[in-house]
């Protein structure tokens, strides 16, 4: 199997060069990408689904790359609300606020977006340069992928999050694993209500993203409250697109974290049904291990928001690859985009692929164009959402919260979601103040429900022996690295201490 | 509620929180076990609500462990347990408002809860003003008219949003 179909290349440029609408999309794709993703509450699917009946009467491959374009804008607009006010604009921008949201209270807002950008732009460019080249060989190995792995991926998600967020391992474990817990609420796969306890308005569950909003952000904002401005010193609160280019280009000091962040996130990003949301988790987690000094972490620490931005960015190349592979939506951005291959009558898959070469060419090459162009459109938006350090908190923060159970209202289409918001944020705020990690119950209510999925097909396909788990080898080696990832913080301690008692016994001994 | 209630209440959080998640597990695989008890309906539950007891008994133990150690005279507080015990809050700076204390807090999550709960009976539109207004006013804004034109230009605007912009056919009671 060649590399790279030469024939298909050039007749894939031959149709991108041959159609001005399909260029003509691109900026205003970004820009509303960039719009939706940084709402709060308004996700960057919500926005793709809504921009979806848009392209009806457009070609295929403009309907695509419109589509895609939102998609790339949305990728890095959630990270703008995540680093100004620690309120991810998607569950993909999660870790981003981690370190994002503290190097702005540190007055480097400017530094810190320029860094998100840039780690975002060369994260999605390195994806789909990756699947350009890979394309060939992707749809056979993702097939290698079952149940059992996608479950002990997204598990390994949790556990990552609960044991390196800092703070108390219990807590933070307890709150996941509780989250996985109340992620299963609402109609089981038996089709029986579970949890609902009489509120029919929990049959489908517990509202993520107003959830997510209320643990993360609402929760947030009452301890902001004390606060007159998110940067306390006025003369760091400046709007600098000078700063913002110098952050922009500090992606270069930190060039390890970018590259295992977007391939972290290009993997993951394949891997069906698990996406983004988990991919700026794990290469969050994995930066902070690998790290000469992980404290720094959470505490404004720039590889955090390179590594989230890199993973969640990258994860968009990797969910095109399953998409066009296999036929089979990474997420719910791709799931829109397989609508949308519906309502041109395409079916994505192997034989998608095979027969139609060119046009796979032409969408990838569109692609990493976008990913370029997003620097200047990135910029752009930047320099006008960055307005919100000026405004001072104790106007923000009603005003943050209005537009926050707005949105939940939307998403929704019900009360469940001001119902769930208001609840949570003080559920989150009680979690953050007792050390219980609400980020790790985020990601456990997020892939509650996935992670049941896969034991019940795990369950289906072994016929209930356990013994099933062992012949699969991929399972296994991730199954080895979640034990080692949970122990190590411990490992650690216990290194250390005995080399301080060590050190500590030696002068005595002489 | 005194000082020393509160106080009392705040170090019990932990322990407070790690009951309330494992009672509600117990609670919730029982009442699904006793309505389905078919192996797909149960075999991800039961052990997800095993880990929370056996984590929540943990938190329990080390958060009384640690709090029996820090109250010997004796025997000075272990660095096991530094990041259990409530983070104080800093001093403000030099022109910045005054903290908001825990009633401060409680008003403001009191505050949300009845915005949230409201929208049913005032509309959307209402219970977005009413809590701009209280709450800007609780975080220390205190000129009547900019708190008056704020929380109607934003309350309004939002709602209008919602229903024009996103199309929620969302409770009102003014637009």
């Amino acid at each position: 199997m060649e590399l790279v179909d030469i024939a298909a290349l050039e007749r894939g440029l031959g149709l991108l060069f041959s159609s001005r609408e399909a260029w003509l999309v691109l900026v205003p794709g970004l820009f509303i990408g960039l719009l939706g993703g940084a709402l709060p509450g308004v996700s960057g699917t919500m926005t793709l689904a809504l921009m979806l009946p848009a392209t009806l009467y457009m070609d295929f491959l403009t309907a695509v790359l419109f589509l895609t374009a939102v998609f790339t804008g949305a990728g890095f607009g959630g990270a703008i609300p995540a680093i100004l006010i620690n309120m991810p604009g998607s569950t993909a921008a999660v870790s981003t606020a981690f370190d994002g949201f503290p190097m702005a209270r540190k007055g480097l807002h400017n530094q810190a977006l320029g860094l998100g950008l840039a780690a975002s732009t060369l994260g999605t460019l390195f994806g789909y340069v990756l699947l350009f080249l890979l394309i060939n060989y992707a749809s056979t190995a993702v097939l290698k992928l079952g149940p059992v792995e996608m479950a002990v991926v997204a598990l390994w998600g949790v556990t990552m999050i609960a044991a390196l967020r800092g703070g108390n391992v219990e807590r933070s474990l307890l709150a996941g694993v509780f989250g996985l817990l109340i992620g299963t609420i609402g109609i089981g796969p038996t089709g029986r209500m579970r949890g609902t306890f009489g509120f029919p308005e929990l049959i489908d569950g517990i509202p993520v993203v107003p959830a997510m909003i209320g643990l993360l952000a609402t929760a947030e904002l009452f301890n902001l409250a004390r606060s007159r401005y998110i940067v306390q010193r006025a003369e760091d609160r400046v709007l600098s697109i000078r700063l913002i280019v110098r952050g922009f280009l500090d992606v270069a000091t930190h060039w390890r974290t970018l590259v295992r962040g977007s391939v972290i996130g290009t993997l993951i990003g394949a891997i069906p049904g698990v996406g983004a949301s988990v991919a700026n988790l794990i290469s969050y987690a994995s930066a902070k291990r690998g790290a000469p000094d992980p404290a720094t972490f959470g505490k404004g620490d720039p590889n955090g928001v390179v590594a989230s931005e890199s993973a969640n960015s990258s994860s968009e190349g990797g969910a095109m690859a399953t998409l066009l592979a296999l036929g089979l939506p990474g997420g719910g951005g791709t799931a829109v985009l397989l609508a949308a291959f519906a309502m041109h009558n395409v079916t994505g898959g192997p034989r998608f692929v095979a027969d139609n070469k060119d046009v796979v060419y032409a969408i990838l090459l569109a692609n990493m164009a976008q990913a370029l162009l997003l620097i200047v459109v990135g910029l752009i938006f930047i320099r006008l959402a960055v307005v919100v350090v000026r405004v001072q908190i104790r106007h923000l923060v009603p005003c943050v919260t209005v537009l926050a159970m707005a949105g939940s209202y939307a998403i929704t289409g019900n009360l469940m979601g001001p119902f769930t918001l208001a609840v949570f944020s003080i559920v989150g705020w009680l979690f953050a103040r007792y050390g219980f990690a609400p980020a790790a119950a985020v990601v456990g209510l997020l892939l509650g429900s996935f992670v049941e999925r896969q034991f019940v097909f795990s369950h289906q396909l072994s016929g209930g022996d356990i013994a099933f788990v062992l012949s699969r080898p991929i399972a296994m080696t991730m199954l080895v690295l979640l034990l080692l990832s949970l122990c190590y913080p411990s490992l650690v301690s216990i290194v250390r201490r005995m080399r301080s008692d060590r050190a500590v016994a030696g002068p005595n001994r002489d | 509620m005194s000082d020393a209630r509160l106080a009392a209440l705040d170090r019990a959080g932990p322990v407070l929180i790690a009951l309330v998640c494992a009672v509600f597990s117990v609670v919730y695989v029982a009442a699904a076990y006793l309505d389905s008890s078919r192996i797909h309906n149960v075999i991800f539950i039961i052990p997800m609500a095993a880990i929370t007891g056996v984590l929540a008994g943990i938190v329990i133990v080390r958060a009384v462990l640690g709090r029996a150690r820090a109250e010997t005279p004796a025997e000075p507080s272990p660095s096991s347990e530094p990041k259990s015990e409530p983070k104080s809050e800093p001093a403000p700076e030099p022109g910045e408002a005054p903290a908001l204390g825990p009633l401060g807090i409680a008003a403001l999550m009191g505050l949300l809860i009845a915005y949230a709960f409201s929208i049913p009976w005032i509309g959307f539109d209402v219970a977005s003003i009413l809590f701009m207004a209280t709450g800007l006013w609780i975080l220390g804004e205190r000129r009547p008219l900019f708190v008056a034109a704020l929380s109607l230009a934003f309350g309004l605007g939002v709602t209008w949003l919602l229903l024009h912009g996103a199309r929620v056919p969302a409770h009102t009671l003014l637009l």
